[in-house]
């Protein structure tokens, strides 16, 4: 009988000496975890607008971030929009603005979260929920992060998955106000080493580098060999005068199949189109609701 | 002790048959589809060849020797293997690649993991599979348009790159039925010219005919039997009629049976002795999972054609199969019956 | 508890002797999965180099207060909390390694050598001599897995360390996991024939 009270007296320490190190351990960690997961998306985010640790964003710029949700009430679904408040400085919490199916504006709550918190899924629900009342179904969809220079519209950076050729590809890309594509990064993927994993490289992704709005909307795959100059110029092998050059003659052309993997680069290729073409549709209604309704927002 | 018999242990069946006539009898038969793609793909296929057979046959003495065993290269194992490993890759790839496929097939393939006659799995298709894995973007869009002019040169040292097709099951698989039919004619039509061998393919998978014929002559010679090319095939053609087409029961089992390398590897590549069971129902079986899991490739995979692997795949499990299928015993136990 | 062995020999006894990859062939997985770049290899060696000093240390100093009747629950009660304490680490201050191997991180509390070293050494020796010992197997699995590392790496990727020096990549197979098992095994069988050449020359040296 005393053996298994000693058992069990020197498990139940040993289980709270343990919980104690990994308790502490998190404590002191977390913190810079979280830090660090925000730092590698902000580091895409700087460098597919053009800017780096060397040359940081200027004071005027400010990033707004959108989050989209899809709400069921009773068997209605609709899309909500939590958008940041007021002028700009963070300091007037969100709005929830609700759209219906057809675009048509519903209504809009305050919703107050603080700004640390609102990227923290499990808080934004929880802030939503008590904004707009209880017994509605929320879901978030997306997020878009809105840029902004001195007040006018510089850049949308969004972000999104497709299935690629075994499994989803991740990535973000950067649009100008026209929609046309400022830059892509492929975030996440598990393509074939050699074949469908030359998607990260620049000199596919940066084929949609520049691409305007109109050629995106009906972008396809070309089977047929990339032009040498065109490579470099992607690559960076030439100085950057010359690759803009280069680039441009191709800006309206189809994306260039990679050898052996059409249906990799097929998969970003549709992606891209698809998230580019929905993104502007619900821009344009959420732009709309916006104007039409007054609200205060920051960009 | 002198004047004793000298008695050698069983078997004490004479015959004129040895394993270096076999085996240079396959090789011999792998000749004339050899040519013919001479004749479909250009003078560069004969590079391509000569070069896998003559480092499969250097690789195998010099790991030989190296190892310290009996070097047999004359027996023609080893350049049977190489003629195999040819017929299995694109013809437009580059005539170095056979030499890094030798050296995966013979030294590691052959003599590291088992030995002569105790591989576990066919030489040939190892290398093969090596050198997709290594040189995925070649192994994959090295296939060159079928030559109907007789312009037997006009492939060599010319760039590779704009040349390239796409072998009619990539066709099938990444641009569907359609495109197929209006890339090579309506199935009907092209039954004739792929058995011909005047498609886009692998070095020596494009003649049907030709592989036919000399699997029918290893037949005859009773080299092999028709055990593992009929099951293997017939498996492929009910499951691809079964679920190869948009609804239950409409596939094309010969169309299935033409394209793709499905009879050079029941005839040649499914049939090798160290690697295949050696019971009869055994074989059956082999031949069975062999074809089921090439339809399932084929149609549920990420590659176009699945056959090196299910071979490469039912290989080890051969010695399982003979297992099962143990040919009956007619002595009782020994003990008396339980 | 003393035993014959300075600190010395135990270090060089995990590194060669009983290196736990090429000798023991223990947590393969890792060796087989992580392996395709020498940082990689470095990270994930770094990894368990701590948790097994750790471990070694915390079980021998505990030694007479652990339960004989429990004390496989206890061994994984205390990797698994060293574990966590590096995952979560590793997860802090090195977001990039971690990115790539974090899963791998995790599965270091089910790793063989570790749980062997514990139940095989620390728990009847004394503090510094386990210490030592833990120190020497977590280096000798570092030593395999750079070693595979840069096999796989030079020959898959063309570089060492991350910096492209052959400036092409020879073969691609080599990154792919199939390969990591060549490499093993290959390495395995050159140290094997190097300690039998070894052997046979003390064997003559002898005679």
């Amino acid at each position: 009988m005393s053996n298994i009270l000693t058992i069990i007296f020197r498990l139940t320490l040993s289980c709270l000496i343990a919980g104690t190190v990994m308790g502490t351990t998190f404590v002191f960690t977390n913190k810079a975890k979280k830090a660090n997961e925000h730092a590698r998306e902000e580091k895409v985010v700087y460098s597919l607008l053009g800017y780096s640790a060397e040359n940081p964003i200027p004071e005027s710029m400010g990033l707004y971030e959108v989050f989209r949700y899809v709400i069921t009430d009773a068997g209605q679904s609709s899309i909500g929009y939590l958008v940041p408040a007021g002028a700009g400085d963070h300091s007037e919490g969100f709005t929830f603005v609700r759209i219906d199916l057809e675009g048509k504006y519903m209504d809009s709550n305050p919703v107050t979260i603080s700004h640390e918190k609102v990227r923290e899924q499990k808080d934004r629900d929880v802030a939503i929920a008590a904004a707009i009342g209880g017994g509605k179904d929320i879901r978030f969809a997306d997020h878009t992060i809105i840029v902004t220079d001195s007040g006018s519209r510089l850049a949308y950076l969004l972000s999104g998955k497709f299935p690629g050729f075994k499994t989803s590809i991740h990535i973000m890309m950067a649009l100008d106000p026209t929609y046309s594509v400022l830059g892509l990064e492929i975030m996440e993927h598990e393509e074939d080493p050699g074949l469908g994993a030359e998607i990260e490289q620049d000199y596919f992704k940066n084929q949609f580098k520049h691409k305007p709005f109109e050629t995106i909307k009906s972008i396809e795959v070309a089977k047929a060999p990339l032009p040498p100059e065109y490579f470099d110029a992607m690559e960076g092998k030439v100085d950057e005068e010359a690759a803009i050059e280069v680039m441009k003659q191709y800006r309206d052309q189809d994306i260039y199949a990679l050898t052996g993997a059409t249906i990799s680069s097929a998969a970003v290729s549709n992606g891209v189109r698809s998230m580019t073409k929905k993104f502007a549709y619900r821009l344009d209604i959420l732009d709309r609701v916006i104007k039409e309704q007054q609200l205060q927002v920051p960009f | 002790m002198a004047g004793l018999l000298n008695v050698s242990v069983s078997p004490h069946v004479r015959s004129s048959e040895s394993v270096e006539k076999i085996m240079w009898t396959v090789v011999a038969c792998l000749v004339p589809p050899l040519l013919l793609s001479v004749f479909v793909f250009g003078i560069q296929v004969l590079l391509i060849a000569g070069v896998s057979v003559i480092s499969c046959m250097a690789v195998e003495a010099i790991s030989q020797k190296a190892l310290g065993r009996p070097v047999t290269v004359k027996d023609g194992s080893a350049a049977l293997t190489g003629m195999l490993m040819a017929f299995v890759i694109p013809p437009g790839v580059s005539f170095l690649l056979p030499i890094l496929g030798a050296v995966m097939a013979i030294y590691i393939g052959k003599h590291l993991l088992g030995g002569i006659g105790y591989n576990i799995f066919n030489p040939a298709l190892l290398g093969r599979a090596f050198l997709l894995a290594t040189f995925p973007v070649a192994m994959t869009t090295a296939w060159l348009v079928p030559l109907t002019d007789g312009a037997i040169f006009s492939y060599f040292n010319s760039g590779v790159d704009a040349v390239t097709t796409a072998t009619p099951l990539a066709v099938m698989k990444e641009q569907g039925m359609d495109a197929f039919r209006q890339q090579f004619g309506a199935p009907s039509e092209i039954y004739a010219s792929f058995f011909l061998g005047w498609r886009p393919g692998c070095i020596g998978e494009t003649s049907g005919l030709l592989i036919v014929l000399g699997g029918l002559y290893l037949m005859w010679r009773r080299y092999i039997t028709w055990h593992i090319p009929v099951s293997l095939l017939g498996t492929i053609g009910l499951l691809t009629w079964v679920f190869g087409g948009e609804t239950l029961f409409t596939g094309d089992p010969l169309l299935a049976i033409l394209t793709g390398g499905a009879l050079l590897g029941a005839f040649y590549m499914a049939t090798d002795y160290v690697t295949s069971p050696s019971s009869k129902t055994g074989q059956m079986v082999y031949g069975a999972g062999i074809g089921a899991l090439t339809v399932l490739i084929r149609l549920k995979g990420g590659y176009p054609e699945g056959i090196c692997y299910a071979i490469l795949l039912m290989n080890p499990l051969s010695t399982v199969l003979d297992n099962w299928f143990k040919p009956k015993r007619f002595a009782p136990p020994i003990g008396g019956e339980k | 508890m003393a035993n014959e062995y300075s600190s010395f020999q135990l270090l060089a006894n995990g590194i060669l002797k009983e290196n736990p990859i090429f000798k023991l062939a223990l947590s393969m997985c890792p060796a087989v999965g992580i392996s395709t770049t020498v940082s990689n290899g470095v990270m994930l060696g770094i990894a368990v180099l701590f948790v097994q000093v750790f471990s070694s240390v915390t079980i021998s100093a505990l030694k007479n207060f652990i339960h004989p009747r429990i004390r496989i629950p206890t061994y994984t009660l205390t990797i698994a909390t060293w574990v966590t304490v590096i995952d979560l680490s590793l997860a802090a201050f090195f977001p990039g390694a971690y990115a790539k191997m974090g899963i791998f991180v995790k599965i270091i509390v089910a790793f063989a050598i570790i749980t062997m070293r514990l139940e095989m050494f620390a728990c009847k020796e004394d503090v510094s001599d386990s210490f030592w010992d833990g120190l020497g197997m977590g280096l000798g699995f570092m030593v395999g897995m750079v070693v595979i590392g840069f096999v796989r790496e030079l020959l898959g990727s063309g570089a060492v360390f991350g910096y492209d020096v052959l400036g092409f990549k020879p073969l691609l197979f080599f990154i792919l996991p199939s390969a990591g098992f060549f490499v093993v095994g290959l390495m395995m069988a050159f140290f094997n024939w190097i300690e039998a050449v070894y052997a046979a020359r003390k064997r003559e040296v002898k005679q």
